[in-house]
């Protein structure tokens, strides 16, 4: 008798418990899907899957696809309306094409009181804002910086004839040595193009749209980009950016161009994936008259046709929060959108904290509009065909421009919109 | 007894005939004739998806554009390449290959078993496989050349060569197929042929040019036919390879639709794209069967 009275008792207590702690779970049961670049960024969004449950009762799917597949997977899906996602992560140049697809996050943002004077001002202007609404929150930001060989150059020029003196100096083909890893399959290299313009005062358009690609800084930084290529391993022309660093990583080059963030960041200080442990550093890019730019930034958001949007508002909230983005930080070489994070003594002393100076100044390489996928193509069509002298310098130019100016007669920004980028 | 068909049998057989045929008919309408169609529909339109508000109906430019878009006239002028030099070292190849197996021996089967594997590789493993091999330093064709002298190529990043190296892996890829279908033609051949032409003193070649290619020829044609059409719808090797590049040298019309429709959401444009790539190979596929009825009625 009293063994049942206390079963009883221990069987109540058991169901208050569990009710308690169902109670307490907001979001018991439910799921969401999140579309994520197959990079870091899915690697620490699945990790984090797990603490989000216990802390909610809802399940997290990760969804990753690789850069080149991942606009189309997104664009179609938003696009047609489809509801599989719950949070999407555009890149900020595909902000301007998506928007109209994506929730406004202002009224998530005030009623939860989210902390958005940590998120660094110019970064959200470009990447997460778009046409006076809030679309998504930034969560990571990578500006044009290169890795270079800490024995082999004591300090990275600050200007582009400097920087090819330094990689006359540096090569050394005979001993099968480059001064540069490049990836030079177009994909990469026009972006790399892109930021030599930039920092040579060059632009795509004004900001009303007039267009001013046709200019002294596109012919000589169309150059230097060929230049480059006199320094690079000749097969640099065929490489993806794996094949690129692979080669920095072997210490088969003194500097490798574009997105130190990732691979060479996670992988440079370890000796079984590395040759060039504790002889590798970061530095800006030749900065020259506009400075660096921020070449990939990435927003979290939720589809307007999401189902289930306060969870997916739940996921941003914690996969932007300070402790996830230092977590980021450390572990994944994301660089935070957080002016608190860039502060913490632990990422001050990080390898990768000079990019900070150069995500403070926020400016974008991209159209944002819904053309600007397009008019990227044809900047990638000119300069690999520059690059490789099937085009001559005239014809790479005019192919830009021309490209570009039918896609604004045909695909006009929205009234308003200002070129706050390129 | 003499069995005569009554008009009503006659009706009958017809409309079972019908029923019969009504699923395929019903599924091809569906699967086939209604989305070309729809894709006909929209080839009329400025279209983008992501621009709704830009939809304009534009009649036959898109049309007029493609003959004036230099990139589609190269990308077709890729394609021709392409498909021309695969597909005729994919024959060329896979009639010799076919040739050595066709004796009947343990050997020869074991290796037309060998002969199927590039078959069975996924296309897009095949070009992932195939871009390492052939990186200029780190590639193992460039390090086995060298032993003969070979300076380094390379293979995939000098736009003069870059398209004759992506039609010879897709000529690997595909010299299997040829040569299994061509295999069994020649094994199909009723041997007193050859007998009687080996008992009359015929050489070798004078077998293989007089009888055998004269009567697998129908089937050659249809294989070239085939790889024809397929060679020109190439898209996963292109893409894992090259992505079309260096700047143009290898973009394909199925790279350059799907950099229209998918990569930029020009539905309109690269509808229109399509429809004309349809008629095209529907043009080419009309020219094989021709030559292949001729063939035909050349053999008797």
């Amino acid at each position: 008798m009293k063994i049942r009275k206390i079963f009883t008792i221990a069987l109540i207590l058991l169901l208050v418990v569990t009710g308690f702690a169902l109670a307490q779970k907001k979001f018991a049961g439910k799921s969401i899907r999140v579309l994520y670049f197959s990079a870091t960024y899915a690697d620490a969004a699945k990790e984090y899957a797990k603490e989000f449950e216990a802390a909610t009762g809802a399940k997290v799917e990760v969804v990753d696809f690789p850069y080149l597949t991942l606009y189309e997977k997104m664009g179609l899906a938003l696009s047609s309306g489809d509801s599989s996602y719950d949070a999407v992560t555009p890149a900020c140049q595909w902000d301007g094409e998506f928007e109209p697809f994506m929730e406004d996050l202002t009224p998530y943002i005030q009623k939860d009181k989210f902390d958005s004077a940590d998120i660094i001002p110019n970064l959200w202007e470009q990447s997460g804002k778009w046409n006076n609404r809030i679309m998504g929150i930034p969560f990571s930001n990578t500006p044009q910086t290169l890795a270079y060989r800490t024995d082999l150059i004591k300090k990275m020029p600050t200007t582009w004839d400097e920087f090819l003196v330094l990689c006359e100096k540096l090569n050394n083909p005979a001993k099968g040595f480059y001064a540069l890893a490049i990836p030079g399959a177009k994909e990469q290299l026009s972006g790399l193009w892109m930021m030599v313009q930039w920092s040579l005062g060059g632009r795509w358009a004004d900001e009303d749209w007039n267009l001013a690609i046709d200019s002294t800084e596109t012919r000589k930084s169309l150059e230097i980009a060929k230049k480059w290529m006199k320094y690079a391993d000749p097969a640099a022309p065929a490489w993806a950016l794996g094949e690129s660093d692979a080669a920095f990583l072997n210490g088969n080059a003194a500097i490798a161009f574009s997105w130190p963030t990732l691979s060479i960041a996670p992988n440079g200080d370890n000796p079984a994936k590395s040759k060039v442990v504790g002889k590798w550093a970061i530095a800006p890019i030749p900065f020259e008259k506009n400075g660096v730019t921020v070449l990939s930034s990435w927003d979290i958001g939720i589809p307007k046709a999401a189902k289930n949007k306060d969870v997916a508002w739940e996921w941003i909230k914690l996969y932007t929060s300070k402790e996830k983005q230092l977590s980021n930080f450390l572990k994944y070489s994301i660089l935070p959108s957080r002016i608190s994070v860039w502060q913490l003594p632990q990422v001050k002393s990080n390898k990768l904290y000079p990019h900070w100076q150069a995500s403070q100044q926020g400016a974008v390489i991209w159209w944002r509009i819904p053309a600007g996928t397009m008019a990227e193509t044809y900047v990638r069509d000119a300069v690999s065909n520059y690059i490789t002298n099937q085009w001559g310098l005239s014809k790479a130019v005019s192919f830009m421009e021309d490209g570009m100016k039918k896609l604004l007669e045909e695909y006009p920004p929205a009234p308003g919109v200002k070129n706050t980028g390129r | 007894m003499l069995v005569t068909r009554t008009a009503y049998q006659s009706t009958t057989d017809k409309a079972l005939s019908w029923l019969f045929v009504m699923p395929v008919i019903i599924i091809l309408l569906l699967a086939a004739f209604i989305p070309l169609g729809w894709g006909l529909y929209l080839s009329f339109f400025r279209y983008k998806l992501n621009m709704p508000s830009a939809t304009a109906f534009i009649g036959l430019r898109n049309y007029l554009n493609i003959f004036t878009d230099e990139l589609t006239i190269l990308s077709l002028r890729n394609n021709v390449i392409f498909a021309g030099l695969s597909v005729s070292i994919e024959l060329l190849v896979g009639v010799v290959v076919a040739m050595m197996l066709s004796g009947d021996t343990r050997l020869s089967r074991g290796l037309v078993s060998i002969l199927m594997v590039p078959m069975i590789v996924a296309p897009v493993a095949a070009g992932t496989l195939w871009r390492m091999m052939l990186d200029r330093t780190y590639g193992v064709i460039n390090y086995l050349l060298s032993f003969v002298g070979v300076p380094p190529i390379l293979w995939l990043g000098d736009p003069k060569i870059a398209l004759y190296t992506v039609a010879f892996v897709d000529a690997w890829l595909y010299i299997p197929f040829v040569a299994v279908l061509i295999l069994s033609s020649i094994k199909a051949m009723p041997t007193s042929f050859l007998d009687a032409a080996r008992v009359d003193g015929a050489s070798p070649w004078k077998v293989f040019w007089r009888i055998i290619l004269p009567i697998v020829s129908p089937v050659i044609i249809i294989v070239a036919m085939l790889r024809f059409i397929d060679a020109f719808k190439v898209f996963d090797t292109i893409f894992v390879m090259t992505q079309g590049g260096p700047g143009n040298a290898t973009e394909m019309l199925p790279t350059y639709i799907y950099r229209q429709g998918i990569k930029f959401l020009n539905i309109g444009y690269s509808s229109a794209t399509a429809i004309v790539f349809v008629i095209a190979m529907s043009v080419v596929a009309y020219a094989f069967q021709k030559l292949r009825d001729r063939q035909l009625v050349r053999l008797g």
